[in-house]
């Protein structure tokens, strides 16, 4: 049997009372690159920590290969860790050449010349060869990122431990340094955790994310999977703009079953509810959360003439109250009579937007298939929606 | 950068990376941090607070000498009252004054600021034996002194104002750095969110950053107290050179120790009040000492000052126009006139009085025997110091331990401990135990580790709560052992405060009278050398002047020496 680069069983972490981390069990494979995600405070860091083993574990293994790892020293574990300051932790008072080749001499196990050329190679391979001697401070931003990176890599850990590693960049260096140290990782096949609390940042370079709160795992998986199936209202929630609308169960039908929300009838598929019942003791209560993606709502404007087909679901009427134009795609704030929830978001493209002013009557359909939910109670729901 | 390594580097290479692994073996590390928290226990600390234990074995002697006897106890109560009378009013006066000055030198900007901010430290390198002189010489009424200087005010008779303008003298340098230091880390844009809200300048300070800088005034509260309370060889410079025969209990302490060690000295039965009386002192001080120190906490986190109400337009007319420049120049001219001048005032005494004869007939073999005495003794307890207070401070703010937050309230004890009770306390300790062989040379030495240990281990604190962990954990995380990572990343940038710490320490130990004297008369550092001087039957107060003054060089040419060194190696710094 081939065994998982990291496996972590039954992992907790406690400081006094508090659980930072909560019964923990994963397996990461070999080159993995794994993105855990979660609001502040939810215990990626202390994650981090503990696999690199800077922090103790109240109870629990890691295992690496096999190995079991918890009484081993971090400077055996060859891992890399990346802390989360603003300079990226680079020893302010080495340059560029001495941070990078800081990991190689305190290992002390290769002879100079040789780690000469390794830090060459690796400066040349992130394109810093020529300010080898500059100091942190007279970097910039993401060339900081990229000695970090290098410092990194001449470790020859197989592991990386990156926290927060673009978080001091400015938007358009972000999205482009985060494909870049995904491929460079990638090619040298390191097995990545990369954390973050950009949701679309996650997505965009994860294998697979893990998704954390409240030091509890709310759902690992690929990207799709957690984005169009979310198995908690917390990650549902947590990626793009959700619509979160309050129902209470009302009946089976042929095609589905109903929930009342407010006024209106919603149909949902039970293909959904059997996904959604997964993890979760029934709810004795009849309340329901569902959670609707806003490009996941069909909008027209509203034509009197064409009448209604009879076996249509999940149809309604609304009034547009607020217009957002964001580039590429545009929010709509839809107002519908009777609804429990005041207000749904819709997503178009930007380039429908002038069929769509304040006040424009719209046709709202929501296909059954699009509607996740959960038996939660609605005050969870209300205190997602709070924050 | 290639450098060929030849066979006798890879030696060194060799047994650098056989040490490396050693040390970072778990079992040396947990035996090298206990015997530091065993260091600390049983030889500074213990030490310090013996005379407690003593007190408590002895008290049937203590009774029946001390407190049955009514004229030693009314000697100690009137010079406990002289004490305490004085550094409750130091601790206040420094505080009112404290405040603005310090105030002044961080946020404004002024063309003397960077003068004014490098001469506040001077005083610190007087020793206080020859500063008690020299505030004596300026303010005082001074009859045994034949020659006085010009400017030389010569109004104060008495004990009380003469102790407390020199208290102010000694303590306000202390105070004005520390609330400065502070005053620096709170962010300036909360008060300037304040003044766009429509505050006047002083309102925004008053309301907005006085509730925020509490710690910064039980700092300055605790460092004015414990110094004023603990001075020994100033007070008693200061005394004899008015002619005063008033004691605070500090001099008291001096003083019978004195007497215990010459009544030994000469073959007699020592009185027997003396080492009980000099022990109950001792104790009682510890204990004001201590009470005082906590009262100024409470008093500066629970004080409700007029924060809530305002008054715009007074504030708003001490905000503008000429009075924030009165009130700079009233600062300035104040630190002159009440610190600077009282200071050095000795140095024109020494021109005045110079002759070739008064040079020729002076003791110069005391002379130069002192002063070794005192380099020696102030460069062993510093170096101690620093290798075991730098671990000491490792141990409190990086190891995660509910062990780490005791030791770092009980750190501070020996600085809170009045240091002729220390000292005291301190001989007593090592005259009692019977592992060690008797030497007065050491017993000195590890009082004055007790006393400045405090020092190098609140610096180094200081300086590693500035680093991030984070830099550590990278650190270790690429592959470096723990003493790898401390020399690499963490000592480049606590260095300087592990030096300013070292500094301090030396300072405080080559300038202190009161631990000496109490461990024991017979050892004459300089600046008991300097006491018995001026407090002679016979004063030599020029000789005293000039071993101040040499001794103030001594100080000056270590720090400029530790400060350059420092500065041309830290030239990377970010």
């Amino acid at each position: 049997m081939v065994k998982a680069h990291i496996e972590i069983q039954d992992l907790n972490k406690r400081f006094g009372k508090l659980y930072a981390i909560q019964d923990f069990n994963l397996e990461v494979e070999r080159g993995e690159y794994v993105v855990i995600l979660g609001p502040t405070g939810a215990g990626k860091t202390t994650l981090l920590k503990l696999i690199a083993g800077l922090v103790k574990p109240t109870s629990g293994k890691i295992y690496k290969n096999g190995e079991l790892l918890n009484n081993i020293p971090p400077e055996r574990r060859n891992m890399a860790y990346l802390p989360q300051t603003s300079d990226y932790s680079l020893f302010p008072y080495m340059d560029v050449w001495e941070n990078t080749v800081f990991s190689p001499k305190m290992k002390g196990d290769k002879p100079w010349e040789e780690i000469i050329a390794l830090g060459d190679e690796i400066l040349d391979l992130v394109n810093l060869r020529t300010r080898y001697n500059a100091y942190p401070h007279e970097l910039s931003g993401g060339m900081m990122q990229r000695v970090a990176l290098a410092r990194a890599m001449a470790a020859d850990a197989d592991i990386f431990l990156l926290d927060e590693p673009l978080r001091a960049l400015d938007a358009r260096l972000r999205i482009r340094l985060r494909t870049e140290i995904r491929k460079l990782v990638s090619d040298l096949e390191k097995t990545t955790f990369h954390v973050t609390h950009d949701q679309e940042e996650a997505i965009a370079v994860a294998d697979r994310v893990l998704v954390i709160n409240e030091g509890k795992i709310v759902q690992f998986d690929i990207p799709e999977e957690i984005y169009d199936y979310p198995s908690t209202l917390f990650a549902a929630y947590f990626f793009g703009t959700t619509n979160l609308v309050l129902a209470t169960r009302a009946r089976n039908e042929n095609n589905g079953e109903v929930v009342q929300a407010g006024e209106h009838e919603i149909t949902i598929k039970p293909k959904d509810i059997i996904r959604s019942f997964d993890k979760q003791e029934s709810h004795s209560d009849e309340e329901i959360v569902l959670a609707v993606k806003a490009e996941k709502i069909l909008v027209t404007p509203l034509i009197r003439t064409k009448p209604e087909s009879q076996f249509k679901v999940n149809i309604f009427e609304g009034t547009v109250e607020q217009a957002f134009f964001l580039g590429k795609w545009a929010n709509l704030a839809v107002q519908v009579e009777g609804l429990s929830k005041k207000e749904l978001h819709v997503s178009i493209p930007s380039s429908d937007l002038h069929q769509y002013n304040v006040g424009t009557k719209v046709r709202l359909e929501i296909p059954s298939e699009n509607i996740n939910y959960f038996f939660e109670p609605w005050e969870v729901a209300k205190r997602l929606e709070m924050t | 950068m290639a450098l060929i390594p030849s066979s006798h580097q890879q030696q060194l290479k060799q047994f650098q990376t056989r040490f490396i692994e050693y040390v970072s073996k778990p079992s040396v590390s947990y035996t090298w941090y206990f015997f530091i928290i065993l260091f600390f226990f049983t030889l500074v600390l213990f030490p310090t607070i013996f005379v407690l234990i003593y007190a408590v074995l002895e008290f049937v002697i203590i009774q029946s000498e001390v407190l049955s006897n009514p004229t030693i106890m009314s000697e100690i109560l009137e010079a406990l009252m002289y004490s305490i009378a004085v550094s409750v009013t130091i601790t206040i006066v420094d505080l009112i004054f404290g405040l603005p000055i310090a105030w002044i030198l961080v946020r404004k900007e002024f063309r003397f600021k960077s003068i004014l901010n490098s001469i506040i430290e001077l005083p610190l390198a007087v020793p206080t034996a020859g500063l008690g002189f020299s505030v004596a010489l300026f303010w005082g009424v001074t009859p045994n002194v034949p020659v006085k200087p010009f400017f030389a005010l010569n109004f104060v008779r008495d004990a009380l104002p003469i102790l407390i303008l020199f208290h102010f003298t000694t303590t306000f340098p202390y105070v004005i750095r520390s609330l400065a230091a502070i005053l620096d880390e709170i962010d300036i844009t909360l008060e300037i969110a304040a003044r766009t809200c429509g505050a006047s300048k002083f309102t925004a300070a008053r309301t907005v950053t006085l509730p925020l800088f509490r710690s910064g005034v039980a700092t300055a509260m605790v460092l004015s107290l414990a110094k004023s309370l603990s001075d020994t060889g100033g007070a008693m410079t200061v005394l004899a050179t008015i002619g005063s025969l008033k004691q605070t209990s500090t001099v008291l302490i001096g003083n019978w120790k004195g007497d215990y060690q010459h009544a030994i000295a000469a073959g007699k039965e020592p009185l027997g009040y003396l080492l009980p009386g000099m022990a109950f002192a001792s104790v009682l001080m510890i204990c004001i000492a201590l009470c005082l120190v906590f009262l100024a906490k409470i008093l500066a986190k629970q004080a409700k000052l007029p924060f809530r109400r305002v008054f715009p337009s007074i504030e708003w007319r001490i905000s503008e126009g000429t009075a924030p420049q009165a009130r700079s120049i009233l600062s300035f001219g104040f630190l002159v006139f009440f610190v600077l001048i009282p200071s050095f005032f000795l140095v024109l005494y020494i021109f005045q009085g110079i002759s070739i004869e008064k040079l020729l007939t002076a003791d110069w073999f005391l002379f130069s025997q002192s002063i070794l005495l005192s380099v020696i003794v102030a460069t062993v307890a510093t170096l101690v110091n620093v290798c075991l207070g730098v671990p000491m401070a490792i141990l409190i703010t990086r190891k995660n331990h509910p062990f780490s937050r005791i030791l770092d309230a009980l750190v501070d004890i020996p600085y809170v401990v009045p240091s002729a009770a220390l000292g005291f306390s301190v001989g007593l300790f090592w005259t009692t135990q019977i592992i060690f062989p008797p030497n007065e040379l050491f017993f000195v030495i590890m009082a004055h580790i007790s006393m400045t240990f405090p020092f190098i281990v609140r610096n180094t604190i200081g300086g590693l709560a500035e680093l991030d962990p984070a830099y550590e954990d990278a650190a270790r995380s690429l592959g470096a052992r723990p003493i790898q990572a401390f020399h690499h990343v963490t000592l480049p940038v606590v260095k300087f405060s592990i030096i300013a710490g070292a500094i301090m320490s030396f300072t405080r130990s080559i300038g202190e009278t009161g631990a000496t004297l109490a461990v024991s008369p017979e050892s004459i550092t300089a600046p008991v050398f300097i006491v018995a001087l001026i407090t002679g039957a016979e004063p030599d107060y020029f000789f005293a002047a000039l071993t101040t003054v040499i001794l103030i060089l001594i100080s000056s040419l270590l720090i400029f020496v530790l400060r350059a060194k420092v500065t041309k190696k830290g030239k990377r710094k970010a």
